[in-house]
């Protein structure tokens, strides 16, 4: 029993880890920089035995710049016991001191002997004013209110959580005077403005109506006890919140979003799929056909992803979708989505033929084979060696037992390593060798994707579920040229979600990336924009598109650094 | 557990007498067994074969595995060794391992077989799929081509090669094995799609579409084709053609059939394995299926809750509400003998009353429903039928207190329940009442048209005609196709049929989507003898709801009447395909089949089959009578007289002279020695209506 195991104080993830004096020499694109950076964050699942679902789902994280300083801070989120038992009945008690809560850690960069500049992390979340001690799952990141000042919209399992960030440092919870506290089992949730009114509105994915006084009892197929999977809850309603200035209306049914059969929601992107210049939806739902979610520019949406051919894979297939994350791989100027999946499926990467029409793309781009012994979690495209062509990052953990993980007498036989694939040239990637963190075996869930140390390559936190969160630095992209900016909109600024920036090398090449801060797993992530030039000439031009249609172009614009450049924000 | 795989005995001797008498080790060291005659062959080395953790699992499939492995084990042991022997058990006990989802062990065991036995192709065969489904499709792609040297044209085997080839882009390497394939055996589905699949990749959306419609001709359960096809019309701009095959695909995939992967599902000794089995039927809507799994389900462990839901609601979805309330039953017994939850028992209680209600017997349903919340209180939706019943069996006053609960409990369904308490008001005399509930009811769904006009009825019921007449304009003009379908079935039931034809028609023009409102109609048409459009009616109907009883027993029974008796029994015969258990669609095709004046149509031996299986669930005089005009049919006139001969005894001993006058009417065409046949499609209906004596 899994109780037993637990209570027998089996080995630990970090047990699992290697031994640093073991270690080699240092190869690979990453560095486990965790420990140096005061990252003592350790996710505790209230696991207690009785294979509560809901255990293995969370966490994700917010990589977000809270106190405007320049450099990404790190919020992550915390769980508890599940049913009616408390911490201190817990198998396995938390690592990380009670009362657990969600933490906020403040980003000190530091500069180094050798000149660089290190994250130095603070635990801030008791001066933040932070209380959110539910059950956390994601988050969204986005200045609702227009202050200049990155808000947090928590989905928990239960109700969620709008934090307003106060500009001093702290955070006030305004779920109720917002009207947004959905009460169901949230994981995604994505600020967009859908009716380009200059507010941002909030999209809030739901996954199953899970009932802890009743769990479903689920076993394998020789009959032995095991996590359920989402077929055996009713799936939840999503939501869509429009920003009315001072509260939000719920607006799900007139936009048209709940005319769709409720499906178990795990990852969300809101980009404009088919190029009309108005923000789109994609939801990933777990075993049931996706949705992209098509702005019809009048306040509604329809679902199109069936004949768009992003519902189910190439086979026809719904899979359970956990990650997305959409960025223009192939430099066609369209966005494409990838997504991970469950063990014996594939992850999925769906190209974009232009006009929101989709190829299913994996097997072509040799994605296939390498993903279907894993479950993947979070999922990010990053070009971690600035070459200018998009890498992506799977992170991994299964959601039913492993065989032979269990079979070792494994407390929690669900963890796995870590991915990395390098883009080959625009239609190929090939697994790559990550480095160090990414021969450990965890239980992974949010990727959050952002340039920590601010030297111009992504960065990755990695939140793993009943472990701990990792901070993998990025080491090698630095040296290659880049360019970067932050787009804004408004007075006072906030990003400009949706924005797009594309750089021209002389010869004509066009490298597309895009401002925000959805996509992964439950996550929020950097919103800058990077675009790696690997080791060519600097661009003749760059040129934004801003979400309002208005386009503006640099030529010659300084590389290595990052740009700012604001728009005026569109009238309400 | 010693870690000595990869361990290699010499392959020379031919005692065989190291170690393998051990059984222990017979795992973990490499096997010599060839030493029995075969001197000079190189030694096989065996990998160890994992034990997979079955602590937790059914007894049954511990036992399952335990003796598996003891037949590998006394086999590798004997000697002189049977290495052909040996290798097949090792490949069973992989398949048992596949089956129940341990695919390392699975493969240890395929790896062990195949070098055991390399030249037996089935076991690279398998070794291949295991290799391929664990993410290595290159290692994959190798052992199916070694399978294919080993057995050529292996038609499984150039399938699944074919598609790992798609998979790793080696187009023309798959096009060759799919060609193959389809050389082999043209209708080869599986082939066909690789083919489209390939046009697809190469950008040629109309080959690839004659590809996907030929697979899904001879596929057609193979629903994922649908996408296939959906995704080649929107490359061809055929949108629509698109879109309406998106909307009709699944998952079901394109089976290639073997006889090694296809029939695992036979070696399941689990209960669980049958029910997940049962689940995935339940989802494709295969209901067939479903009886069959959760049946196996229960063979295994007759209190399985999950089986008896599942099975229930599988038969009750085939039309078998009997069967469905007799497992439900044997469930009851099942939880009361046993330690099942209060929970289970009150939801068989509350299914079994929906399944009481649905065959028209509120007074048990309500007995079941009553019963079931006295178990479980916590139930609104079982609370909410019991109400319903009650109202149904005109016991409002038991039924109103019911309501009042449920407005508290759920008030997101007030407007329903406030309807349902007003309707019972009203018939219990509380016409103020009554009009305070319908008045909240359309004040919280205000476009809720025919909940205002079920309001104005009310209002003209109670004398308020003005009032009634204000909340019917509010409800919206005369063109309103609510209000139409209203005021045609006002008209119909008044008699005034072609206004009331007119009517429905005038509704169809707005919602041709209107199946239930064509129903209505086709009905009509019959009922005033226009039986062709009937048909046409019918049919559509049908097209839209394939498992609508009534639509298909009111198209065969408009072509009877037509006298397109051929046609007759070509749909009733596709109506039973569908409805096996439909006792009324069955009674119609027996007598059809044994008294059709069409000499081509009749087949005596068929009707006697059908009216055979007829008289296990419906013994009426009628059926009884079908079945004696059945006997005569096949030329066992004698029998037939003499059972015709109880028939109007029966009839005259009831006293029932019009019945038994009909009946002796055709026992002396059966005393002549000859069959009797009837003269016209009227002889033939009125045989087969309800019959309750």
């Amino acid at each position: 029993m899994l109780v037993a195991a637990l209570a027998a104080g089996c080995a630990s993830p970090e047990e699992r880890s290697p031994d640093a004096s073991d270690a080699g020499p240092v190869t690979g694109p990453f560095v486990d920089h965790s420990a140096e950076a005061g990252l003592d964050f350790h996710h505790f699942n209230g696991m207690s035995g009785r294979y509560y679902m809901a255990e293995i789902i969370s966490p994700g994280g917010a990589l977000v710049d809270y106190d405007g300083d320049g450099d990404l801070d790190i919020y992550l989120l915390q769980g508890t016991m599940l049913g009616s038992a408390g911490v201190d009945e817990a198998p396995r008690p938390p690592r990380h001191p009670t009362p657990l809560t969600d933490r906020l850690y403040r980003n000190d960069l530091a500069a180094t002997t050798g000149g660089d500049r290190s994250p130095r992390l603070v635990d801030v979340t008791r001066r933040a004013g932070l209380a959110a001690s539910r059950y956390g799952v994601g988050v969204a990141a986005g200045d609702y209110n227009g202050d200049g000042q990155v808000d947090l919209y928590i989905t928990n399992l239960g109700p969620n959580q709008l934090l307003r960030n106060a500009g001093d440092g702290s955070f006030d919870d305004v779920t109720a005077a917002a009207g947004v506290g959905d009460t169901g089992w949230s994981v995604p949730a994505t600020w967009l403005d859908f009716d380009r009114d200059g507010r941002l509105d909030l999209y809030v994915g739901n996954y199953v109506d899970y009932p802890f006084d009743e769990p479903v009892l689920c076993r394998d197929l020789t009959g032995a006890r095991d996590y359920c999977g989402p077929a055996s809850y009713p799936s939840q309603p999503d939501r869509l919140y429009r920003n009315r200035g001072d509260r939000f209306e719920d607006v799900t049914a007139e936009s048209g979003l709940g005319s769709a059969p409720p499906a178990p929601a795990l990852g969300a992107v809101a980009a404009d799929f088919d190029g009309d210049g108005w923000p789109d939806l994609y939801v990933a739902n777990d075993g049931q056909a996706n949705n992209l979610w098509i702005n019809r520019r009048d306040g509604t949406f329809s679902d199109e992803a069936l004949l768009a051919g992003c519902a189910v894979n190439g086979r026809g297939k719904a899979e359970g979708s956990m990650g997305v994350d959409a960025a223009d791989f192939d430099g066609d100027g369209d966005l494409d989505l990838f997504m991970t999946h469950l063990v014996a499926e594939t992850n999925t990467l769906f190209r974009n033929d232009g006009g929101g029409l989709f190829t299913d793309h994996t097997d072509v781009a040799g994605l296939g084979a390498a993903s279907r012994t894993r479950t993947g979690f979070g999922a990010g495209w990053l070009d971690y060696d600035n070459d200018g062509l998009l890498d992506l990052v799977a992170v991994n953990g299964a959601v039913k037992k492993i065989e032979a993980l269990a079979r070792a007498g494994d407390p929690f036989p669900l963890h796995e390593p870590n991915q990395l694939f390098r883009n080959l040239g625009g239609e190929r990637f090939e697994e790559v060798d990550g480095g160090e963190p990414f021969t450990l075996s965890e239980v992974s869930r949010g990727a959050l994707l952002g340039d920590l140390d601010n030297d111009g390559d992504t960065d990755l936190v990695v939140a793993n579920n009943n472990g701990p969160a990792r901070l993998l630095i990025n080491r090698i992209g630095q040296d290659r040229q880049w360019v970067g900016a932050r787009l804004t909109v408004g007075r006072p600024a906030r990003d400009a979600l949706g924005a797009r920036l594309a750089t021209t090398a002389p010869d004509g090449t066009e490298r597309w990336g895009r401002v925000r801060a959805d996509g992964s797993y439950a996550a929020a992530n950097d919103p800058r924009v990077r675009v790696g030039l690997g080791d060519g000439p600097p661009p003749a031009s760059v040129r934004v598109h801003w979400p309002d249609g208005r386009r503006q172009v640099w030529l010659r614009p300084p590389a290595g650094r990052y740009l700012v450049a604001a728009a005026r924000a569109p009238t309400p | 557990m010693a870690a000595a795989t990869g361990r290699t005995l010499p392959g020379g001797g031919c005692t065989g007498a190291y170690a393998l008498k051990r059984r222990a080790a017979a795992w973990l060291l490499a096997v010599a067994w060839l030493a029995a005659g075969c001197p000079g062959r190189p030694a096989a080395e065996l990998e160890e074969v994992p034990h997979p953790d079955l602590s937790a699992a059914e007894s049954a499939v511990r036992e399952q595995v335990a003796v598996q492995r003891e037949t590998v084990d006394e086999l590798l042991a004997a000697e002189p060794a049977d290495a052909a022997a040996a290798a097949a058990a090792l490949a069973e006990l992989g398949r048992v391992y596949l089956l129940y989802d341990f695919p390392q062990a699975a493969e240890a065991c395929f790896t062990n077989a195949a070098r055991l036995a390399p030249d037996e192709a089935d076991w690279q065969y398998l070794l291949a799929y295991i290799t391929t489904l664990q993410g290595r499709p290159e290692e994959g792609r190798a052992l199916y081509r070694r399978a294919l040297e080993l057995r050529p044209g292996f038609q499984p085997a150039l399938l699944r090669l074919g598609r790992v080839e798609l998979e790793l882009g080696q187009y023309d390497a798959a096009r060759g094995r799919f060609e193959a394939a389809l050389a082999a055996d043209p209708e080869a589905a599986a082939a066909h799609e690789g083919l489209g699949k390939l046009a697809a990749a190469a950008g040629d959306p109309a080959a690839a579409a004659v590809h996907f419609e030929r697979a899904l001709e001879l596929a057609p359960r193979a629903d994922s084709l649908r996408y296939a096809l959906g995704q080649t019309y929107r490359d061809l701009g055929r949108t629509e053609e698109a879109r309406r095959e998106l909307a009709a695909s699944g998952d079901v995939a394109v089976p290639i059939v073997d006889p090694l992967i296809s029939p695992l599902g036979t070696l399941a000794e689990s209960a669980q394995f049958y029910l997940v089995q049962g689940g995935e039927a339940l989802e494709d809507g295969d209901y067939e299926r479903a009886v069959a799994a959760y049946g196996a389900a229960l063979e295994r462990d007759a209190a399985s809750f999950v089986a008896i839901k599942g099975l229930a609601y599988a038969l009750e979805k085939l039309g078998d509400l009997d069967g469905a309330v007799a497992t439900l039953e044997r469930g009851l017994a099942e939880a009361d003998s046993g330690e099942a939850e209060r929970g289970e028992r009150a939801e068989i209680l509350r299914v079994l009353g929906g399944l009481e209600a649905l065959r028209g017997r509120d007074a048990a349903a309500a007995e079941r429903f009553a019963a079931s919340l006295a178990l479980d209180a916590d139930q609104p939706d079982a609370r909410m039928k019991l109400a319903n019943s009650l109202s149904r069996l005109g016991r409002f006053g038991e039924a109103l207190p019911l309501y009042d609960r449920l407005l508290e409990e759920k008030p997101e369904h007030a407007a329903d329940i406030l309807l349902r308490r007003a309707t019972a008001l009203v018939n219990l005399g509380r016409g103020d009442e009554a009009l305070a509930d319908f008045r909240r009811a359309v004040e919280l769904r205000p476009d809720d048209r025919p909940l205002r006009l079920r309001y104005a009825d009310a209002l003209a019921h109670l004398g308020r005609a003005a009032e009634a007449a204000r909340q019917r304009r509010l409800a919206g003009g005369g063109g309103d196709a609510e209000v139409l379908l209203r005021t045609a079935r006002q008209q119909r039931d008044a008699g005034r049929y072609q206004q009331a034809l007119d009517g429905f028609t005038a509704v169809l023009d707005q919602a041709p989507e209107r199946h239930d409102v064509r129903f209505e109609r086709a009905q009509l048409l019959g009922h005033l003898g226009r039986y062709a459009g009937a048909v046409a009616d019918f049919r559509r109907v049908i097209e839209a709801e394939p498992r609508h009883a009534a639509a298909r027993h009111g198209e065969t029974t408009a072509l009877i009447l037509l006298e397109r008796y051929g046609e007759a029994r070509v749909r009733l015969n596709e109506a039973l395909r569908i409805f096996s258990l439909d006792a009324r669609l069955a009674h119609l095709q027996a007598r059809l089949l044994a008294t059709v004046p069409e000499a081509p149509v009749r087949d005596g031996r068929l009707a006697l089959e059908v009216a055979r299986r007829l008289l296990e669930v419906d013994d009426g005089v009628r059926v009884r009578e079908t079945f004696a005009l059945a006997l005569a049919e096949s030329g066992r006139t004698a029998e037939a007289a003499e059972l015709q001969r109880r028939l109007v005894s029966d009839a005259e001993s009831r006293g029932d002279r019009e019945l038994a006058a009909d009946l002796r009417a055709k026992l002396e065409t059966l005393d002549s020695g000859r069959a009797w046949w009837a003269s016209g499609p009227q002889e033939i209906l009125d045989a087969t209506l309800p019959d309750d004596r």
